[in-house]
C-alpha cells in the first residue's frame, strides 16, 4: 500500500516536471510582457511534429531535429512578435494569438493529418526501479530539462545584462527606456525565448505522449492555471505550481477518481484568483 | 334491305378482331419482357465529403464492388443492378432528405444504409416510414435498435456493447482452473467507451468474473500513470480498457513503465489498427483487442473479396468496406430467397435465417443487429492473430502474459 503511495507521489512530481516544462515559456512571456500567449501549446505541438517528421521521414536524429526545430521556432517567434504582436495591444494580442493557434491547428491537420503520432525513442522508453517505485526515463529527462531551463533562465535574469534589462523592463517600462534599455529588443528576444521553451517542451511531449494537432487545446487551459497559480513573472512560482498540481492530479487519480483530477487545476485557479490574485510568488498586479 | 352482314363484311370484322387481339397480346408480351429487363435500382447516401468523408469513401468502394460482383453473376432476379449514390456531406438532415428523395422521386427498389450512427439514426426512421428494407454497415449505436423498428438491419457484427464478447468467449474456452477471476474495467469518459464498459460489466456477471475496479478517465487525459498505479495496486487478472487510439497506446506504454501486467490486457479501437504495432513495436506483443473484420478471417468469400478489391482499387480493404460489401450480400440473399422485391417478406426472411457474409455468419435479432460479436485479436510478432470466435481462430493465444515486462 505504501509503495502505491510512493509511486503515485513520484508520478505526480514527474508529471509536475512535464507541466513546468510546458508552462515556463508561457510564464516568461506573460510575466515580462503581460501577453497571454494563447498559441503556446500549439507551438509545442508544432515542434513535436517537426521533430517527428524529420525523424520518421528522413531519419534525422531527434536531437538534431530538435535543434533545427528550436532555431526555426525562434525565428518564427521573433518574426511573429516583430510584425504582428508588437503592433497591437496586450488584449488584442491574446485574441490574435488565439486565432493563430486555431490557424496552426488546422494547418497541422492539413499537413500531417489528424492521425496520432509518437516520437519513439527506444533509449528513453524504459524506467528505473527504486524500492518498488518505477521512474520512467522519458519523464525524468523532461523533469531535468524543466529544472535546467528554469535554472538557466533564473541565472540569466539575475546575473546578465540582458536579464537585468528584462527585470528593469518588468518593473518599470518608462524608467527602463529612459535608462537606455532598448525595450523593443528586449521584448523581441523574450518572445522568441518563450517560443523556444515551448519548442523544447514540445519535443518531450512528443516523446512521452501520443500527440495530434488538437492536443494543444487540452493543455492550454491547464498551463494558464499553472502560470496564474504560480504568480505572473515568477519562474520559481511556475515550477512550484506545476509540482503541486502534478502531485494533486496524481494523488486524486490514484485515491479518488481520475474524472476529478483535471478539475483540481481549475479549482486551484479559481481559489487563487479569489484569495490571492498575485499567485504564490507573483508581484502585486498594477 | 339486306338482312344481316355480307360474307365480306363479316370476314373483315373477324380479321380486325384477330389482328387487334394478336397485336395487343404481342404488345403485352413485349412490354412484360421489357419490365423484366429494367434494372433493379439500389439507392444510398454516404458521407463522401465533410467530417466523415474519409470513412464514407470506404463504404462507397464496398457498395460499388458489390454491384460489380452481382452484375458479373447475372444481376438480381435476372435484372441488372444499378446504384444511385448521393453525398450527404456528413450531415444527418441532408441524409434524411436524400433518402426521402431516393424513395419518392427516384423510386429506388432497394436501400443501402448511410455511415455513422448519428446519420443512420434519423435515416432508419425514413426507411421505417416507407416500410423499405435498409441494410447498413455503419451505425451500431444501441439507440438505433431500441425503437422496435422492423426494416433496419446492421452488418457490423455487433453493437458497441458487444465488443468484449469475443474476449469472454475466449475466457470461457480456457480450462476452469486457468481462467482469470478478477477484472478491472477502465474507460474514457465518452459515449462509445462507456458503452463498451457497460457491456464488459454485463459479460463479467454473465460469465462469473468479479469486477474489482471500475473507473472512468477524461477523454483528453494526458497522463494515465496515476490511474494505472491504482489498477496495479488492485492487481486484477484482466484489464479491460474502453479506449480510443491514443489512450490505448498510452496505457501499454505506462504499464511497461510501471513494469506490471495483468494476465490479459484487452483494449478497444487501438489494437485493431496497424499503427498500434508501428507506434509501440514489441511492447504491443500479447495485447488483445477487438476487430470487426480481418482480411485473414476464414469466412467464406473473404479471399475473393480481398482479391477483387485489390484489383479494382489497388489497395487493401478495411472493415468499413467489408461491412458495406456485406450489406450488399445481405440484400442479395434476401431478394434471392423471397424471389421478388417484397420488403416485408425480405425483412422477415432476414430475421429467421443465418446469412453467410464476408464479415461472418449473421444471425439477426428481432431488432435487426447481428449477435455474432467482433473478432478477438491479439498482437503476436507484428501480426493480428484471431483468437475468437473459435471457428475463425487463426492462431493460439499468448496467455497468461508474464506479470513483469523484463
Amino acid at each position: 500500500m505504501f509503495t502505491i503511495f510512493l509511486q503515485s507521489l513520484a508520478t505526480g512530481i514527474l508529471i509536475g516536471g512535464v507541466y513546468a516544462l510546458m508552462a515556463s515559456g508561457l510564464s516568461l512571456i506573460f510575466g515580462v510582457m503581460d501577453i497571454a500567449n494563447a498559441a503556446h501549446a500549439s507551438f509545442a505541438v508544432l515542434s513535436a511534429y517537426i521533430v517527428y517528421w524529420f525523424y520518421v521521414k528522413y531519419g534525422v536524429n531527434p536531437i538534431l531535429g530538435s535543434i533545427f526545430s528550436i532555431v526555426l521556432l525562434f525565428i518564427i517567434g521573433v518574426a511573429l512578435y516583430r510584425f504582428v504582436v508588437s503592433r497591437v495591444s496586450e488584449l488584442m494580442a491574446f485574441t490574435l494569438l488565439f486565432m493563430i493557434s486555431m490557424f496552426m491547428e488546422n494547418t497541422m491537420v492539413f499537413t500531417w493529418t489528424n492521425l496520432y503520432r509518437r516520437i519513439v525513442i527506444k533509449a528513453l522508453s524504459r524506467s528505473f526501479e527504486i524500492c518498488g517505485v518505477y521512474l520512467p526515463l522519458d519523464r525524468l529527462v523532461a523533469f531535468a530539462i524543466a529544472i535546467g531551463a528554469v535554472g538557466l533562465l533564473a541565472y540569466i535574469l539575475k546575473y546578465t545584462y540582458f536579464g537585468k534589462a528584462v527585470r528593469a523592463t518588468m518593473q518599470n517600462i518608462e524608467a527602463a527606456s529612459l535608462m537606455g534599455i532598448d525595450v523593443k529588443r528586449i521584448y523581441i528576444i523574450t518572445f522568441g525565448l518563450g517560443i523556444v521553451l515551448a519548442g523544447i517542451a514540445g519535443v518531450m511531449l512528443g516523446i512521452i505522449y501520443p500527440f495530434y494537432p488538437a492536443v494543444a487545446a487540452s493543455w492550454i487551459g491547464l498551463l494558464f492555471a499553472i502560470v496564474v497559480f504560480g504568480g505572473l513573472g515568477s519562474l520559481t512560482g511556475t515550477l512550484l505550481a506545476s509540482l503541486i498540481l502534478g502531485v494533486a492530479n496524481s494523488l486524486v487519480s490514484t485515491y479518488y477518481s481520475s474524472s476529478w483530477a483535471p478539475m483540481i487545476a481549475f479549482l486551484v485557479l479559481i481559489i487563487t484568483l479569489w484569495i490571492r490574485p498575485s499567485g504564490l510568488f507573483g508581484r502585486i498586479l498594477r | 334491305m339486306d338482312r344481316g352482314l355480307t360474307r365480306l363484311t363479316a370476314l373483315i370484322i373477324i380479321l380486325i378482331v384477330v389482328i387487334a387481339a394478336a397485336g395487343g397480346g404481342a404488345y403485352y408480351m413485349i412490354s412484360r419482357r421489357r419490365a423484366a429487363r429494367k434494372p433493379i435500382v439500389v439507392g444510398a447516401a454516404l458521407s463522401l465529403t465533410g467530417k466523415y468523408g474519409r470513412t464514407g469513401e470506404w463504404y462507397k468502394l464496398g457498395y460499388e464492388l458489390w454491384v460489380d460482383e452481382v452484375n458479373k453473376k447475372g444481376g438480381l432476379l435476372g435484372r441488372e443492378v444499378k446504384l444511385i449514390l448521393y453525398d450527404d456531406q456528413s450531415d444527418p438532415t441532408t441524409s434524411e432528405n436524400l433518402y426521402e428523395k431516393l424513395i419518392t422521386v427516384d423510386k429506388v427498389d432497394l436501400l443501402l444504409g448511410p455511415y455513422s450512427s448519428a446519420i443512420v439514426f434519423p435515416v432508419s426512421s425514413v426507411a421505417e416510414k416507407y416500410k423499405m428494407l435498409m441494410v447498413e454497415g455503419g451505425g451500431n449505436a444501441k439507440k438505433i435498435f431500441s425503437r422496435g423498428y422492423k426494416y433496419t438491419f446492421l452488418t457490423l457484427p455487433g453493437l458497441a456493447e458487444n465488443i468484449t464478447l469475443g474476449l469472454f468467449k475466449f475466457i470461457e474456452s480456457l480450462p476452469p482452473d486457468e481462467r482469470p477471476k478478477t477484472v478491472a474495467i477502465i474507460n474514457a469518459k465518452d459515449l462509445f467507451p462507456e458503452a463498451i464498459a457497460a457491456g464488459a460489466k454485463y459479460y463479467c456477471k454473465k460469465y462469473g468474473l468479479e469486477v474489482v475496479l471500475e473507473e472512468e478517465y477524461p477523454k483528453e487525459a494526458t497522463d494515465l500513470t496515476p490511474l494505472l498505479t491504482k489498477v496495479k495496486g488492485v492487481n486484477p487478472d484482466v484489464l479491460i480498457g474502453g479506449t480510443y487510439f491514443p489512450d490505448s497506446v498510452l496505457i501499454v506504454k505506462t504499464l511497461k513503465e510501471l513494469n506490471w501486467r495483468p494476465k490479459i490486457v484487452f483494449l478497444t479501437v487501438g489494437p485493431a489498427m496497424p499503427e498500434f504495432w508501428e507506434t509501440l513495436g514489441e511492447d504491443a506483443e500479447g495485447i488483445m483487442g477487438e476487430s470487426w473484420w480481418e482480411p485473414t478471417a476464414p469466412w467464406p468469400g473473404v479471399e475473393e473479396f480481398v482479391e477483387a478489391f485489390r484489383e479494382k482499387y489497388g489497395k487493401d480493404p478495411d472493415y468499413h468496406a467489408a461491412c458495406a460489401y456485406a450489406a450488399g450480400q445481405v440484400i442479395e440473399a434476401a431478394v434471392k430467397a423471397v424471389g421478388e422485391i417484397d420488403h416485408t417478406a425480405m425483412a422477415d426472411y432476414l430475421r429467421t435465417h443465418t446469412i453467410e457474409t464476408i464479415v461472418g455468419p449473421l444471425d439477426f435479432t428481432e431488432a435487426g443487429y447481428p449477435t455474432l460479436g467482433p473478432l478477438l485479436i491479439q498482437w503476436q510478432d507484428g501480426e493480428r492473430v484471431i483468437l475468437a470466435p473459435e471457428e475463425a481462430a487463426t492462431g493460439k493465444a499468448i496467455y497468461p502474459l508474464s506479470s513483469t515486462w523484463s
